[in-house]
């Protein structure tokens, strides 16, 4: 019985290493066969934004985002919440080859999940 | 405390990590890829480079290296459906076709290989 899994990225992509932990655990759990989805909030949604990391001398999450529907991870979903506090527009996420979802009552989308992991 | 391992290749001195990976991507070169392919019992053909420079391109692309299923399906993306799939792979790099082939196109190892 395989267990559904949603990974939370909640954090910007630089400053912590939380961003790319959880991007870590998520490309793990796809190789093993654990595919889960994926849902941006709070200040992860900026993970989605193109970034020139290359000053800090960081890898680029967001290149590194790219890969998710290689790796099988194409159920993507931001918070609606997140985004229009920010100021920000679904338009300007760009993730090819996922299907990028909103999402509006949180609570309700977390509880359909068996195991939640929270980066 | 890792060891050392080089390996020779005109008259260089190239560091390698304990399972053979290049220690600095930029040294990688043609040269230094049929050395190292060597190693792993491996003769390079058009088939071989075809696949590694297609490796190259993954990573230039995602600034990570790939697993295994990604890397079928990003050959079959690019060299259609019948060159991806994983027993075309197998049969180019075995036993681990991501790691060797990594290892050979100079890409770092794969962090999610378990």
């Amino acid at each position: 019985m395989t267990k559904s899994i949603l990974a939370l990225c909640r954090h910007a992509p630089y400053g912590t290493t939380l961003a790319r932990e959880g991007i870590e655990a998520v490309l793990a759990c796809a190789a093993m066969d654990q595919t889960p989805e994926v849902l941006f909030i709070n200040d992860g949604v900026y993970q989605l934004l193109p970034q020139n990391p290359a000053a800090i001398d960081e890898k680029n999450l967001f290149r590194n985002l790219q890969a998710l529907p290689m790796f099988g991870v194409d159920q993507i979903h931001i918070c609606e919440k997140s985004v229009t506090e920010r100021g920000l527009s679904l338009a300007e996420f760009q993730l090819s080859g996922a299907e990028v979802q909103l999402q509006k009552d949180i609570g309700a989308f977390i509880r359909r999940f068996d195991q939640v992991l929270s980066f | 405390m890792e060891n050392t391992a080089t390996l020779v290749v005109g008259g260089r001195e190239i560091p390698l990590d304990k399972e053979g990976f290049l220690r600095n991507l930029d040294d990688w070169s043609p040269e230094i890829a049929q050395a190292i392919a060597q190693q792993e019992g491996i003769e390079l053909s058009e088939e071989h480079w075809e696949i590694l420079r297609l490796l190259q391109d993954f990573y230039r692309e995602f600034e990570l290296s790939p697993a295994m299923r990604p890397l079928v399906k990003y050959v079959g993306l690019h060299l259609g459906p019948d060159k991806g799939r994983s027993i075309h792979l197998m049969k180019l790099f075995p036993p681990s076709p991501a790691k060797i082939g990594s290892k050979i196109a100079g890409l770092p190892k794969p962090t999610n290989c378990l």
